[in-house]
C-alpha cells in the first residue's frame, strides 16, 4: 500500500500546473473574499438634518466625525434631503426630532438601493447615536453584536470559504483520479493485480488529504494573522473538524469517481453537485434559515452547511467541541456512508 | 496435466453485437498460443474474460485451473496481462513503473530478476525516462516487464507487437520463446500472419468465432483468406 501512495503522490508531484492550482487558489479565494467581497462599511457619507442644533446634536455629530466609518458631508436642510441621497451626495441622512435633546428621537434616511450598505450603515450609525445620549439610553433598545461587533465580513466569510475551497479541491481532484486511470487504460491492468479496491481508495485520498491539509494550514494562518479571524474555539477543535470535513469531501470525490466513466463527466458532476448546493445552501452566502422548506431538507444534506456551521461556532463565537457535537455527528455519519459507498460501488471489473 | 487455458463455449455480446459465439479452445502447459484475425474478431473482450475483466455471457473458462468467474481474486495473482493499448503511467519514469507493479504484486525487481532479465537490460538505460517518453518498442517491452515481473503462471498478450517497428517485434518474440523455455504458458494475439508462425498452435477467429485450432501451416495468410471464404 505504501507504493501505492507513493506512486500517487508522484502523479500529484509531477502535475506541477494542478499542484500549483490547488496550493495558490485558496490563497488567492480567502484574499479576494477577506478584503474585496467585503460588505463591510466604511466612510460612510453622512449628512445631518438638525432643525435645532442643541448640543447634544452637536456631540453626536463630533462622535461621527471621530468614527472612521463615517465621513461627515455637512449639515441639509428638510427639502434638500431626497436630492442629496439621489445624487449621492450622502449615502445617509439622520434627521434629529426637535427635542432631540429630551427624547433622543431621531430618524435614519437610508439609501436603499444598496441594500448591503443601507443595513450596515444603519446599524453603524445606531450604534454611534446610541452611546452617550442619556434620553437614548433610556428610551431605546440596546443592541450588542456579540461575538463579532465590529460585524467584519470576514467573520462570515472565513468559514464559509473553507467549506466551499476544501469541498472544491478534495472532492474535484479525487473525483478526477479513478476515472483518469479509467480513460488511460491503466486501471485494466491495476484490476488484473491482487490489490483490493480499498486499497485503492485509500491510498489514493492519502495523499490528497495531505495536500488539502496543507491548504487548511494557510488558510489558517492568513485567517488569523491577516483577516484577525479569532479562532476562538482553540486551533486543534478547527483543524480536528476540518480534517474531518477533508476526509468527506474525499469520499464524496472517490463516490463520483467510481461512478462515471469520463473525466469531463466527473469534473461536471463535482461542479454540478458540489459548486451549486455550496453557493446556495450552505449558508455561505445566504442564510439557510430563508430558503423555502422543500429545499431547506436539501441544504440538510449538504455537508458544507454543517462544516460551516460548526467553523462559524469554533472560529467565531469560541464554543469547545461540545457546542458542534451535532455539526461533527451529522458530518462522521455522512463521511462512514460516503466511504461505503465509495467502496462498493468500485467496480471490480471493467462492466 | 491440466491445461493452462480451458475455454468452454463462451459467449458475449454488447447489446446487439455479438462480440464472441461459442468460443471454445484449450492452451496447453508452456504452450504459445495465437490468437489470429482482424480487427473487431473479438480476440480484445476474450482476453478481458480470461483476465477476470469481463463476464461471459454464457459458458464458463479457466486459467491454470481456476475459474475465470469465481476464482478471479486468486487468479489475479497468478496471471500476466499486457492490454492492447500502452496501459502504465506516462508521467512516472520507467523505474518507477517496475518498482510499482512488483510491490503491488508483494515481489521485488531483484526476486525475479533471472525471468525479467533479458527485457530488462534493454530497458535499462532508459530507467530514469518517463514512460510515456518512450518509443513504441520499448513501451512495450517496458509493459512486458511489468506484466512478468510476479513470475505468473499465464501471460496474457493482446496485441503486443502493434505499433512496434520490425526489429522490436521480432526481439518481442524472441523474449517470449525465452520465456516458455521458464514454462510460462502464453496466450498472444496478433494481426500480423507471420506472427503466427512463432507460435505452437494459432486459433484463427473471424466476427466472433474460432474457425479453426491448428499448428501454423507455413502459408498461414493464404490458409486464413481461404477459410475465411469457406466460413
Amino acid at each position: 500500500m505504501s507504493s501505492f501512495i507513493r506512486k500517487e503522490m508522484l502523479h500529484i508531484l509531477r502535475d506541477r500546473r494542478t499542484l500549483l492550482v490547488v496550493l495558490v487558489i485558496p490563497l488567492m479565494l480567502i484574499m479576494l473574499f477577506g478584503f474585496t467581497v467585503s460588505t463591510d462599511v466604511n466612510n460612510i457619507k453622512v449628512m445631518v438634518c438638525a432643525p435645532h442644533r442643541s448640543y447634544a446634536v452637536a456631540q453626536a455629530v463630533n462622535r461621527m466625525t471621530a468614527s472612521r466609518y463615517f465621513e461627515f458631508k455637512g449639515f441639509v436642510d428638510a427639502g434638500d434631503i431626497d436630492q442629496s441621497l439621489r445624487t449621492g451626495k450622502a449615502a445617509a441622512v439622520v434627521v434629529f426630532a426637535d427635542d432631540y435633546d429630551v427624547s433622543g428621537k431621531y430618524q435614519l434616511l437610508l439609501d436603499g438601493a444598496d441594500v448591503n450598505t443601507a443595513r450596515t450603515s444603519q446599524a453603524y450609525l445606531q450604534s454611534v447615536l446610541s452611546t452617550g445620549n442619556v434620553a437614548v439610553k433610556q428610551s431605546g433598545i440596546q443592541t450588542h453584536m456579540l461575538f463579532n461587533p465590529q460585524m467584519k465580513s470576514s467573520f462570515n466569510f472565513v468559514p464559509g470559504i473553507m467549506g466551499m475551497i476544501f469541498l472544491l479541491i478534495c472532492a474535484m481532484m479525487t473525483s478526477i483520479s479513478i476515472v483518469k486511470e479509467k480513460e488511460t487504460g491503466t486501471m485494466e491492468v491495476l484490476l488484473v493485480s491482487p490489490v483490493k479496491p480499498i486499497y485503492i481508495i485509500v491510498s489514493k485520498m492519502i495523499p490528497y488529504l495531505l495536500l488539502s491539509f496543507i491548504d487548511l494550514v494557510i488558510i489558517l494562518v492568513l485567517a488569523y494573522f491577516v483577516l484577525d479571524v479569532p479562532l476562538a474555539g482553540g486551533v486543534g477543535n478547527v483543524v480536528l473538524v476540518s480534517v474531518l470535513y477533508l476526509v468527506l469531501a474525499l469520499a464524496l470525490g472517490m463516490m463520483v469517481s467510481n461512478v462515471v466513466e469520463s473525466q469531463v463527466a466527473a469534473l461536471l458532476i463535482s461542479a454540478m453537485v458540489m459548486i451549486m448546493p455550496v453557493i446556495f445552501f450552505s449558508g455561505l452566502l445566504f442564510p439557510t434559515e430563508n430558503i423555502p422548506w422543500a429545499l431547506r431538507w436539501i441544504s440538510y444534506v449538504v455537508p458544507p452547511r454543517w462544516y460551516i456551521d460548526a467553523m462559524r461556532k469554533l472560529m467565531i463565537e469560541g464554543v469547545d467541541l461540545k457546542g458542534v457535537l451535532l455539526e461533527v455527528g451529522v458530518l462522521l455519519a455522512e463521511t462512514v456512508v460516503l466511504m461505503t459507498a465509495a467502496v462498493k460501488k468500485f467496480n471490480d471489473r471493467l462492466e | 496435466m491440466a491445461d493452462a487455458i480451458t475455454v468452454n463455449h463462451i459467449s458475449k455480446r454488447y447489446g446487439t453485437v455479438e462480440a464472441l459465439c461459442d468460443v471454445s479452445f484449450n492452451v496447453q502447459k508452456g504452450e504459445i498460443f495465437g490468437l489470429i484475425g482482424p480487427d473487431g474478431a473479438g480476440k480484445t473482450t476474450l482476453f478481458r474474460i480470461l483476465t477476470t475483466l469481463l463476464l461471459p455471457d454464457n459458458g464458463s473458462a479457466s486459467v491454470d485451473s481456476l475459474d475465470v468467474v469465481g476464482d478471479y481474486r486468486l487468479l489475479r495473482t497468478r496471471i500476466g496481462y499486457m492490454p492492447g493499448r500502452f496501459s502504465l503511467y506516462p508521467d512516472l519514469s520507467v523505474e518507477e513503473n517496475i518498482n510499482f507493479f512488483a510491490n503491488i504484486f508483494g515481489v521485488t525487481l531483484e526476486q525475479n530478476f533471472d525471468l525479467v532479465a533479458p527485457i530488462y537490460r534493454q530497458i535499462e538505460p532508459f530507467r530514469k525516462r518517463r514512460a510515456g517518453a518512450l518509443s513504441g518498442g520499448m513501451k512495450q517491452k517496458l509493459a512486458l516487464c511489468c506484466a512478468l515481473i510476479h513470475k505468473p503462471h499465464v501471460l496474457f498478450l493482446d496485441e503486443p507487437t502493434t505499433g512496434v517497428d520490425v526489429v522490436s517485434r521480432a526481439e518481442l518474440w524472441e523474449m517470449l520463446a525465452d520465456l516458455k523455455e521458464q514454462e510460462i504458458s502464453i496466450l498472444a494475439s496478433t494481426a500480423y500472419m507471420d506472427e503466427g508462425l512463432r507460435c505452437n498452435r494459432v486459433a484463427l477467429m473471424s466476427e466472433g468465432r474460432v474457425l479453426e485450432v491448428c499448428p501454423p501451416p507455413d502459408k498461414l495468410e493464404e490458409y486464413f483468406i481461404e477459410k475465411l471464404g469457406n466460413g
